[in-house]
């Protein structure tokens, strides 16, 4: 009986451990699946987190930073529609990032160019006033001429400024203010500003006196 | 109604802007930058005259210098020359003047400038310009080629007048101050 | 404090100008031009202590502005110095009156009471004589500007002969009822070499301006160059001084005083006319 009731324990009990292995595999399913949960809202949180630093930065990431971690971001393919519209955010900051920066590099380039321009002026202007010679200044004056839309182009000097009131000389052309560095032989005025055509030649100068 | 006070008011003001001009002293920051602008057009005009006085000029250059001289001065414009010897003011008119200059050749003609210039308060004439009077020194010395110099020392008062004008530029209206030089009488100082 | 002022205005004068840059050789020439009173405009300026030695005009904060003791050195520099007719004591009067802390005599461009004086050559009726222009500056309603205010001229003034030198008993006039008779004896005033003057209203003086007009209209005058200018200044209360041109050597030179007379206010008319008239 005693034997029998030992046997009855021993089913029992491998029954439950039968029972109970069962529920051991079906539970270990739920674990995995809830950790992929878990991995996935945290890579849904840190991909909010990045977009937002994207969004948000203020210059610390160059824009093409940005653009590789936006681009892992995408490579995540996240179901989750905040993560989307951020995407989309966070596209929209680069491409104005990148607009900007092309436009940055144009108003740079052009810059330099005036720059150069100003000072091809400026020696030429000086070329004129310091000739040796009348054949020179005149060779210098026709070289000068070539920045210049036509000989007559207006030249303006400013002799003072006062409460943002510019006082001008009376106005000449080029031409005359040319021949006129050739005869006192003496520059000394600034350029303060430039007019240009399309043809990047001169259509207005502005001198101001040192 | 309205329309009629805003119309005026404009006219108002238009009138009162135009005026205030001539009617105010010009500040002395304007009058310092008017006489440094006066003084370079007389420092233009001594280059100038070196230019149509000396021999190396060739003869269409003086000419093209004559023109730009003859820029500088209003129409009417005369020189008074009197010498030592010679107290009588004898008047020239400024082409006629440089056209003599250039007669003379000279291989070589230096005006020196004395460190001196004295400047007159601008005064307000009846058509609204102003008038002033810069006085500068100079020493005149001129070699000709068979080695003879001439050399005096002159005082030359200056007439400049000062007139503001307005001008439209590229579409911008620009105001500027046009300086003419008006008589110069040159004096002869003594050595 | 006075020592100071002395010596500045002696080193102001006299000594070699340190800043001269120009041509070294002419240095000595250079402070000598500083010190000439170029302009009227300067006279008018170092009378009133408004510039210092170069020429610059003082802000008026400037202690120096317009200050007393500055004046009375500088004004007395403004005398011909070569001048015998004004003497040592009349001058310093002047002096003390004008640059007085309390009441200082200023001269002032647009305060009237001054005049030219131009001596001219003219060629009249074919022959050179000498003409005298007196002009004023006028005030108008923009700015101002010089008119004649009176001519000098021999040929003229010597047609007109003061009544007052004509004694009682040879004057000639038209009786009282000379109109009963239509003024026929008119014929004996306009007799050859009678003079007319003496049938002239009371106070009648010749006008010597409107002749030359009248003149100059006709053809008889031709402007012929301008021989002197001076000034007579009537501005300061109980003076006169005159301002004329020299060309000379030396600091002493330019726009100077040549002549200083003390008069009283009520004894300027009678000055004006004698100079008008001389």
């Amino acid at each position: 009986m005693r034997k029998q009731t030992f046997n009855t324990g021993i089913i029992i009990l491998s029954l439950f451990a039968l029972l109970f292995a069962g529920t051991s595999c079906k539970s270990k399913q739920k674990l995995a699946a809830e950790q992929a949960a878990i991995a996935y809202a945290q890579k849904v949180d840190q991909a909010k987190k990045d977009l937002l630093e994207i969004i948000n930065d203020d210059g610390s990431m160059t824009i093409e930073q940005k653009e590789n971690r936006l681009n892992v971001i995408k490579g995540l393919n996240l179901d989750d529609q905040e993560v989307q519209d951020l995407i989309m955010r966070a596209e929209d900051v680069l491409a104005k990032l990148r607009k900007e920066k092309e436009t940055k590099v144009v108003v740079e380039t052009e810059e330099q160019k005036l720059a150069a321009l100003k000072n091809a002026v400026l020696s030429n202007f000086r070329s004129v006033a310091s000739a040796g010679t009348l054949t020179v200044a005149n060779n210098n004056i026709s070289n000068a001429l070539k920045l210049f839309a036509s000989e007559d182009i207006p030249v303006l000097i400013i002799i003072s400024q006062e409460n943002g009131m510019k006082d001008y000389d009376r106005p000449t052309t080029i031409i005359k203010y040319l021949e006129y560095l050739k005869d006192v032989k003496n520059f000394d005025v600034e350029i303060e500003n430039m007019v240009l055509d399309n043809n990047r030649k001169i259509t207005e100068i502005e001198l101001i006196k040192k | 109604m309205s329309k009629l006070k805003i119309l005026l008011f404009a006219v108002f003001c238009f009138a009162f802007a135009a005026n205030t001009f001539s009617q105010n002293e010009i500040s002395p920051e304007r009058k310092r930058a008017i006489d440094s602008l006066a003084l370079e057009k007389i420092r233009d005009l001594s280059k100038y005259i070196s230019i149509v006085g000396s021999k190396e000029t060739p003869f269409s250059e003086a000419n093209r210098v004559i023109e730009r001289t003859l820029e500088l001065f209003a129409d009417d414009a005369q020189i008074g020359v009197s010498s030592l010897y010679q107290p009588e003011i004898k008047y020239y008119g400024v082409r006629s003047y440089l056209e003599h200059l250039m007669a003379l050749n000279y291989d070589k003609i230096t005006i020196s400038w004395y460190n001196i210039q004295y400047i007159s308060d601008l005064e307000l004439q009846p058509d609204g310009r102003y008038v002033g009077v810069i006085t500068i020194y100079q020493r005149f010395e001129g070699e000709s080629s068979d080695g003879l110099s001439y050399k005096d020392t002159t005082k030359k008062d200056i007439t400049v007048y000062v007139e503001r004008k307005q001008t439209q530029i590229g579409g911008k209206l620009i105001g500027f101050w046009d300086v003419m030089l008006g008589d110069v009488r040159v004096t002869e100082t003594v050595k | 404090m006075k020592l100071t002022t002395v010596c500045f205005v002696f080193i102001l004068f006299f000594i070699p100008n340190v800043q001269s840059q120009t041509i070294d050789k002419f240095v000595d020439d250079e402070s000598m031009l500083y010190a000439h009173t170029k302009q009227v405009n300067q006279f008018f300026r170092r009378f009133n202590g408004e510039e210092d030695r170069y020429g610059e005009r003082f802000s008026i904060n400037d202690p120096l502005f317009q200050n007393g003791q500055y004046r009375k050195e500088f004004i007395n520099l403004l005398f011909d110095k070569e001048s015998t007719i004004i003497s040592n004591t009349l001058k310093v009067d002047f002096i003390d009156d004008v640059s007085n802390a309390e009441h200082p005599n200023f001269l002032n461009f647009h305060g009237g009471k001054w005049f030219a004086q131009v001596k001219t050559s003219f060629l009249y009726k074919g022959s050179e004589k000498e003409c005298t222009l007196f002009l004023k500056l006028q005030e108008e309603k923009v700015g101002s500007k010089w008119v004649i205010t009176n001519v000098l001229f021999e040929p003229f003034t010597s047609y007109f002969i003061n009544t007052d030198s004509i004694s009682e008993s040879q004057r000639k006039f038209l009786h009282p009822l000379s109109h009963e008779l239509d003024f026929m004896n008119l014929i004996k005033v306009f007799k050859q070499d009678q003079i007319i003057e003496q049938f002239a209203e009371e106070g009648f003086s010749p006008d010597y301006l409107s002749l030359f007009i009248y003149e100059f209209r006709k053809g008889s005058f031709q402007f012929k160059n301008i021989k002197e200018v001076k000034f007579h200044i009537f501005q300061i209360n109980n003076w006169y001084f005159e301002l004329s041109e020299f060309n000379r050597k030396g600091n002493n030179s330019g726009w100077l005083i040549s002549n200083l007379l003390k008069i009283p206010e009520a004894d300027k008319e009678i000055l004006k006319r004698f100079i008008y008239h001389n």
